[in-house]
């Protein structure tokens, strides 16, 4: 060969390689962001999915072009499946736009967004109190309320005020050129393709769900419910006590985000659209570790001041899931033996599609096919009823706590010990 | 500009070498010369225009002392060496002021409790190579083996964008003349095919092996800036990772240099020669950053006395030599740690060698036991190196080497551990423990770190599968017991032709390294 051959059959190799290699990940789609098609065995799973969420959500949603959503963090994402049987079918189709690891503001930002596309009647907004609390070690980084250009890194179809941004084409044409021309992209489309014969590969479908089986199946199958829930305590023990956390600032000032549910709930009203919000349910586990860690206080004044925002704001009632009932006590001894999971919960902080199913059938005030124990699951509160609900919630704690004494031990012990770590890392 | 972005692939590149041909054609060999300067002007400034006065400024100055050294060849010595010490401290002072006073004020501040504060002082881009390569060229010109006339020409040795930034360091007397023959001012398809196999390998060590391994370098050096404790093999993880992300690094930079200069016809020389092979210190410098060790050696080691005034001066000047090197890379203690941990392992290394000619053990050391023993020392002592070179402060270097030596104890991931059966059972007979979480980040980083061990291992260097095509010049010749040579033979038959193959597999690694372009990254030598 001469090299004036090789140069250009060099030349034109590499622009094929490109083409090809730009062709395989938009129609394998490993992200999710095109949805061009989902073909059994070749690209419906998507395991790399959970990597680039916070990208493919702002263009999977597009093409679904939803009458309702899900809205929220990582609970709502792997509970609430928006092919539940309890959407009826002009509220469908139902798209989940709650994100892993994303603030409240960020949270919202994503329905305005969703909202955009046009013809979004309704809203399930999941409040979490993690998502509200600021560190008073850090003021310099509690942001501003509602609206907060500063924390917007990316564009959206609207901006906060619901004008049409501008720079939202530019963005799209750069997400999809990363997606597309990207190597990244290439060795996940190859992951894509073999993964789909996998069980334990997680995924997110074309409306945004997270399917916790394939999360959560293959750790609960090789490591058990027990070492998962010792994991999960251990880093919520670490994110509680790493901080000093509180719903107020250093100055005594609400934490912003409360504004920034009051904003984005102000503006569903004005833009016609009905916000249901709830707040998400809690393993037994959690709720006392958040005592343990001395955040009970703040639970309790976060729902007050969530509960008067939604009446003073919002259309509708405050759904709250909390409490110590049959659904979040199910203990983890119960299920010692490796491969069986819980019936209500993957982990202390995530709740499964079983549990999410009764939420939905609650607050969509229908009787779907969900699986629903002999309990009161689930309370409407008013500025009135707030007070006896907390009362109720903390009655039902100590109660729990003396029954399960060393349980409360064990926890106590695992705050602490993540108290000193804290500080010996400071 | 770097090399590993869209601008300087699809744009910069191609319409320097076009305007550098097309000149040259239409108007003659001083206005291609022009056009290259202006456009390795453009490529530095590209970061920040303000740095083009200070390398403007810098290669006046150097080229007018320079010129009156020539001028004074025949001239007493003690003028010369007025002249020479007069480039060398305004070159020094240069790159002291901006690379070194803050970081001696620190020292200051700290030793006599004071407080002084110079504010920021910005890093110009490149300081420390085209610094070292005027010296180089004031100690050639003061020696009368170089001189040049035309300022272009001087400004085209210094400015020439595929050796700017981060080298090869290369001598004027190696390149002037490479643009002044006939040839390099016509395109040759030659030049294109070698050059862009060589920049191609380069991409993809640079953007696909180094920056796809340097996401477990970093959190493990993260995690010890803040004093987490790290076990074994967590500790070796990030200390083997950050190994590979350098070495690939560095020297696909390098090899992106050498072909974007093969392009223009332009031959640099060699930077590495596969320094993971080697079986000793002494080897490793010889085949690591070559350019910077042959600046080291002829510049500073020599004029030390080198070798000349007994061992024990010889060991003090490779003391001085690596301390000096050290400092070189950075200004921080950390520099300074690892520059004389190298200067040391240099001592233990010629100290060994003169005692085992003393004995007569030298043939001994050619055994295949012998060298698989003697490249694990070097290789360990090479890898703790790099983890002071890496750490962001002493205590987070030594935060990692604890881990290292297993005083945090040995641990595996718990998921990794169920899956081990009977033989995990063995292992914590042993002490050895399990964490939770971190178990595909635990496989990940092994996975890297064997795959890219191996590739340094095993396969040839460019020098050495393009040997029958000059891809660079001061070819390198190793002894045998210098350097452990795993499947030899095969990698001894992989030699570059322009073939259906060979062009099939780097546009393979073209389109990879194109592709992998999405998330740039800087260039580790970038920032010394």
């Amino acid at each position: 060969m001469r090299d004036k051959t090789f140069a250009i059959g060099w030349f034109v190799t590499f622009l094929l390689g490109l083409i090809l290699a730009g062709a395989a990940n938009y129609v394998i789609d490993p992200y999710g962001m095109f949805e061009v098609k989902r073909i059994e065995g070749l690209n419906e799973i998507k395991p790399a999915a959970a990597t680039r969420v916070t990208t493919a959500k702002v263009y999977q949603v597009l093409k679904a072009h939803p009458r309702s959503l899900i809205v929220g963090n990582s609970r709502p994402e792997l509970g609430l499946n928006p092919q539940n049987a309890c959407w009826e079918a002009y509220e469908q189709p139902v798209y989940n736009t709650s994100l892993p690891g994303q603030s409240f503001y960020r949270q919202v930002r994503y329905a305005q967004h969703a909202m955009a596309t046009g013809d979004v009647g309704t809203v399930l907004l999941g409040l979490d109190i993690l998502d509200f609390l600021v560190d008073r070690n850090r003021p310099e980084r509690i942001g501003p309320g509602w609206p907060n250009p500063k924390q917007e890194t990316r564009s959206w179809l609207v901006q906060p005020d619901g004008q049409a941004d501008p720079g939202f084409l530019w963005d799209r044409l750069d997400d999809g050129f990363r997606a597309v021309m990207s190597v990244q992209a290439l060795a996940d489309s190859a992951y894509t393709v073999m993964s789909q014969g996998n069980p334990d590969v997680s995924t997110r479908t074309a409306l945004g769900f997270n399917p916790g089986e394939r999360t959560y199946g293959a750790i609960i199958r090789n490591e058990g419910v027990k070492v998962l829930f010792q994991e999960k305590n251990k880093s919520i023990a670490a994110r509680l006590t790493g901080q000093d956390l509180s719903v107020r600032t250093p100055g005594g000032k609400l934490s912003p985000t409360f504004a920034v549910l009051e904003g984005f709930l102000n503006y569903a009203r004005v833009k016609g659209v009905r916000v249901i919000p709830f707040i998400n349910p809690y393993h037994a586990e959690y709720m006392l570790l958040l005592d343990r860690a001395g955040l009970w206080g703040d639970f309790d004044e976060w729902r007050r001041e969530v509960t008067r925002i939604v009446e003073q704001t919002g259309d509708g009632p405050l759904w709250d899931f909390n409490g110590f009932n049959g659904y979040t006590t199910e203990g983890v001894d119960t299920v010692a033996a490796k491969g069986e999971a819980l019936a209500w919960f993957w982990e202390p902080s995530h709740y499964r599609q079983e549990l999410g199913d009764i939420m939905l059938s609650r607050m969509l005030d229908r009787h779907c096919d969900s699986k629903e124990l002999n309990e009161d699951f689930g309370v409407q509160v008013t500025q009135k009823t707030i007070d006896d609900r907390l009362e109720d919630l903390a009655l039902q704690r100590d109660l729990y706590m003396l029954a399960n004494p060393n349980d409360v031990l064990r926890l106590s012990k695992l705050v602490k010990r993540q108290e000193e770590i804290s500080l010996a890392t400071q | 500009m770097l090399f590993n972005s869209y601008e300087f692939i699809v744009l910069f590149l191609p319409l320097t070498l076009a305007g550098f041909f097309l000149s040259s054609r239409l108007l003659g060999r001083e206005p291609a010369i022009i056009w290259l300067v202006l456009a390795s002007l453009f490529f530095y400034g590209w970061w920040n225009p303000i740095y083009l006065v200070l390398i403007v400024l810098s290669m006046m100055v150097n080229f007018a002392l320079g010129t009156f050294l020539g001028m004074l060849v025949n001239r007493s010595l003690f003028r010369r060496r007025l002249v020479l010490s007069l480039g060398v401290l305004v070159n020094l002072g240069l790159l002291g002021y901006f690379k070194y006073a803050n970081f001696f004020v620190e020292n200051l501040n700290a030793l006599a409790d004071t407080d002084y504060n110079l504010g920021v002082i910005v890093l110009p881009l490149a300081i420390s190579f085209f610094t070292f390569q005027q010296i180089a060229y004031l100690a050639d010109a003061y020696q009368g083996v170089t001189s040049e006339y035309k300022f272009s020409h001087y400004a085209l040795f210094v400015t020439f964008f595929p050796q700017l930034i981060a080298g090869p360091i290369v001598h004027h007397k190696e390149m002037l003349p490479q643009f002044m023959k006939d040839e390099t001012l016509s395109p040759r398809w030659s030049n294109v095919a070698i050059g862009v196999t060589i920049f191609s390998i380069g991409l993809f060590k640079k953007a696909v092996l180094a920056d796809g391994v340097a996401q477990y370098a970093t959190p493990v050096f993260s995690r010890a800036l803040i004093g987490e404790d790290l076990t074994f093999f967590e500790a070796w993880g990030g200390a083997l990772s950050y190994t590979f992300q350098l070495y690939f690094d560095f020297s696909g930079y390098s090899d992106m240099a050498i072909g974007a200069a093969r392009l223009f016809g332009i031959i640099l020389p060699l930077n590495f020669f596969s320094p993971y092979k080697s079986t000793s210190i002494v080897e490793f410098w010889r085949r690591w950053h070559m350019t910077l060790s042959r600046f080291l050696r002829d510049y500073v080691y020599i004029p030390l006395g080198g070798s000349r005034y007994g061992s024990k001066r010889r060991y003090v000047n490779l003391m001085t030599t690596m301390l000096l090197g050290g400092l070189w890379h950075g200004a921080g203690w950390t520099f300074v740690a690892w520059g004389a941990l190298h200067g040391f392992y240099l001592v233990i290394n010629h100290a060994w060698n003169w005692f085992c000619h003393r004995i007569g053990f030298t043939h001994q050391r050619d055994t295949a036991l012998w060298k698989a023993v003697a490249w694990v020392m070097t290789f360990v002592s090479v890898v703790v190196g790099w983890v002071f070179f890496r750490a962001e402060s002493f205590d987070a270097a030594l935060v990692i080497l604890k881990g290292m030596a297993g005083v945090n104890g040995i641990a595996l991931p718990n998921a990794l551990a169920v899956r081990l059966g009977g033989a995990w059972a063995m292992l914590q007979s042993v002490g050895v423990d399990s964490y939770l979480g971190g178990g595909s980040v635990f496989i990940w980083t092994y996975l890297w770190v064997g795959l890219l061990g191996l590739l340094a291992l095993i396969a040839p260097n460019t020098h050495q599968f393009m040997r029958d095509f000059n891809p660079t010049y001061d070819a390198y010749g190793s002894k045998p017991q210098d350097s452990v040579q795993p499947a030899a033979r095969l990698s001894g038959r992989v030699l570059w032709r322009p073939s259906v193959g060979w062009m099939l597999g780097t546009a393979i690694l073209s389109t990879l390294g194109f592709l992998a372009l999405t998330s740039v990254s800087e260039f580790l030598y970038f920032q010394f």
